[in-house]
Formats: structure tokens, C-alpha cells, sequence
């Protein structure tokens, strides 16, 4: 089954994760649809690579730690082998003409596709920060913007602008949560 | 750069981020400063990740290829296998702190600076590939079509390689 979904899997990790709630939830009713809602909402927090971290959810709750490893050997080997093959055949072409001029339109896509699911992804949390008011969302794009120049300015500090941006956020959820407690302690 | 270096810097650089391609500032970061990977390097990597089979992070197997040949792929692959397993502890902890409003807030501001320094990677690569008006066309009409998702992703990047080939005679 995992085997099936890693040569499947054409278009990216929404078509891989499309394949495994097929196999998985779908067909086989291995794995109910709450308990693939569960895992997959608890992957989203677990560094790496999220499909991984669900691979090994889904291989532990169905064969334990022989589960795991069949469920990333499955998924893993075809992909990995397809991707070093292509890549392999990328590098002995790359140097033709109408591959680099091919190449030229898909690195643009990429960085378009790139910009678009970065806007899918955020679009929840800044709804949510609306939700909470105005200076929740200013924050977040305070954040955003604040990144933007700090990567500008220091590229290779990355991880302090993740772990800022990150600080940042809970600090002013933290004086805000701080603050509407002590109004209505103050009202009561 | 060593190979353990190497693979402790696709560890680190899974083990701190998140996703397929959140990896990519931390990567880029840390292999372009070393000279062990140029732009126009993670442009193409990011290129043939997309129409590979499998997780859409499988681009960095794709980069330890053009990088460092078959053993760079397998360094690569093991170091961004490993930092998912940390799920199996963090499933037990995350009951007890994912309601907190801090520490949603937390991973939100983290996903926000994510964005803005994936914002700047990302034009990077861009301009690794030569920024003109039709590179600029082909990423506004790909992030709109991907924002739609009415077309599957390959046919866009189909698309984008034929409209390149045809612009470029």
C-alpha cells in the first residue's frame, strides 16, 4: 500500500497526502477519519517533513515499530529513486538548450507555487489573528515584515528570525491574555 | 564541508523547521555561504522536487544530487528522515499544551517569520533563474493558478516549461 502511494504520487505533498486517506481511511478502514484528522493536525506542530511524521503515525498505530518501517521504506524508496534518477537525468541534459530555456519557466512557477501556498498556509492564522483583533494581526505582520529585513540583513540567521518571530507572537498573546484577566478581576 | 557536516546541516536544518520547503531558508542559508550550493542549484533542485513523485520536501534529495552526487542524495534523504520520528514523543506532550493560547500564538508568530524570510529566499531563487518580465509573468500566473488548485500542479509547471521554450525562440 505505502509502495502503491510513493509511485502514485505525482503533484506534490496534497496529492500524496490524498493517496494515504485513500489507502488508508478510505479502502482498507485501517485508520478511521477522526483518527487521520487527529494525526495529521498533530504532525503539523513535529519538525521535518510532515507527510513523514504521518507515515510514521499511521505505520506505528497499524504494526508498531515494524509498521513504521515498512510505511517509510514503502513511501521513501520509489520517490527517492524516481527523484535521484530525474535529477541524475536533469544533470546530463541540462546543458541543452531548449531544457535550460524549459527550466527558465518552471523555477518561476516554482517560486509562484511556492508564494501561493505560503499564502493557503497562513491565511487560517491571520483570520484567526482578526478574529482576536487589530493588534494581533498588526503583530503578525510586524512579524512578517520584521523577517523580511532581518533575512535581508543576516541570511544565515535564520533560526534566531524563526525563533523571534515565534517569541514574539506569544509574548504579545501573553500581555494581551494578562491584561484582559486583570479588567475583569478589575470589574468584578 | 565535511560529510558528517553535511548531513548534520540537512538534520538541522529539518529538525528546526517544518514542512516540505520550510527547510529552505535554514538550507539556503547555511549551503550558500559555504559555497557548497549555489542559488541557481536550489532553484533546480526545487524545480525537479515538484514534478517527482512523493512529499513535495523531497527536493532536498534532489539538491544532495546536484550537490554532491548519489552519496550527498543519501545524506540528505537520512537527514531530513529522521527529525519526523520526534512526533512519537511529541504526541504525548502535545495534549497537555495545544489549547494554550500562547502557545498557538507561539507557532503562529513562527509561521509568520517563516513567510517573510521564505519571501526573500524564494526571490533569491528567482533571480538565480534571471528576472525579466516573462519569469515574472510565468511566477504571477503559477501563484495564481496554484491559489485556484483548479489545475494540477504538474500541468502548471508543463505549462511554464512550454511557454519558456516558446518565449525563448
Amino acid at each position: 500500500m505505502w509502495t502503491a502511494v510513493g509511485i502514485q504520487s505525482f503533484g506534490g505533498g496534497s496529492a500524496t497526502l490524498a493517496l494515504i486517506r485513500k489507502a488508508f481511511v478510505d479502502s482498507s478502514g485501517l485508520v478511521t477519519p477522526e483518527e487521520f484528522s487527529r494525526d495529521w493536525g498533530l504532525v503539523q506542530i513535529a519538525p521535518g517533513i510532515n507527510l513523514f511524521a504521518l507515515t510514521i503515525l499511521i505505520g506505528r498505530r497499524t504494526g508498531g515499530a515494524a509498521g513504521i518501517a515498512v510505511g517509510l521504506i514503502g513511501l521513501l524508496t520509489p520517490s527517492i529513486a524516481a527523484t535521484i534518477v530525474l535529477t541524475a537525468l536533469y544533470a546530463h541534459i541540462a546543458q541543452v538548450p531548449w531544457v535550460h530555456a524549459a527550466l527558465r519557466g518552471i523555477v518561476p512557477a516554482t517560486v509562484g507555487i511556492g508564494i501561493a501556498m505560503g499564502i493557503q498556509t497562513l491565511a487560517p492564522s491571520a483570520s484567526e489573528a482578526k478574529r482576536e483583533g487589530v493588534f494581533p494581526l498588526l503583530t503578525c505582520i510586524a512579524i512578517l515584515l520584521a523577517a523580511v529585513l532581518a533575512e535581508r540583513a543576516a541570511p544565515t540567521a535564520v533560526v534566531f528570525i524563526l525563533i523571534a518571530g515565534g517569541l514574539l507572537g506569544a509574548c504579545e498573546t501573553a500581555i494581551r491574555l494578562r491584561r484582559s484577566e486583570s479588567k475583569s478581576e478589575g470589574t468584578q | 564541508m565535511t560529510d558528517p557536516v553535511y548531513f548534520l546541516t540537512f538534520l538541522k536544518a529539518s529538525l528546526l523547521s517544518s514542512g516540505g520547503a520550510g527547510n529552505l531558508p535554514i538550507l539556503h542559508a547555511d549551503l550558500t555561504s559555504n559555497r557548497v550550493a549555489t542559488s541557481g542549484q536550489f532553484a533546480e533542485a526545487l524545480a525537479i522536487g515538484q514534478i517527482s513523485p512523493g512529499p513535495s520536501g523531497l527536493w532536498t534529495v534532489s539538491l544532495g544530487y546536484l550537490t554532491r552526487g548519489l552519496p550527498g542524495s543519501i545524506l540528505a534523504a537520512v537527514g531530513i528522515t529522521l527529525p519526523p520520528f520526534t512526533i512519537l514523543a511529541l504526541r504525548h506532550a502535545y495534549g497537555t499544551v495545544r489549547d494554550h493560547p500562547v502557545a498557538l500564538a507561539f507557532m503562529r508568530g513562527l509561521n509568520f517569520a517563516l513567510a517573510g524570510v521564505s519571501i526573500v529566499v524564494l526571490i533569491a531563487v528567482l533571480r538565480s533563474a534571471g528576472i525579466n518580465s516573462t519569469s515574472i509573468l510565468i511566477a504571477t500566473a503559477a501563484g495564481g493558478l496554484g491559489l485556484v488548485k483548479r489545475i494540477p500542479v504538474l500541468g502548471i509547471f508543463a505549462a511554464a516549461a512550454l511557454a519558456a521554450v516558446v518565449m525563448a525562440r
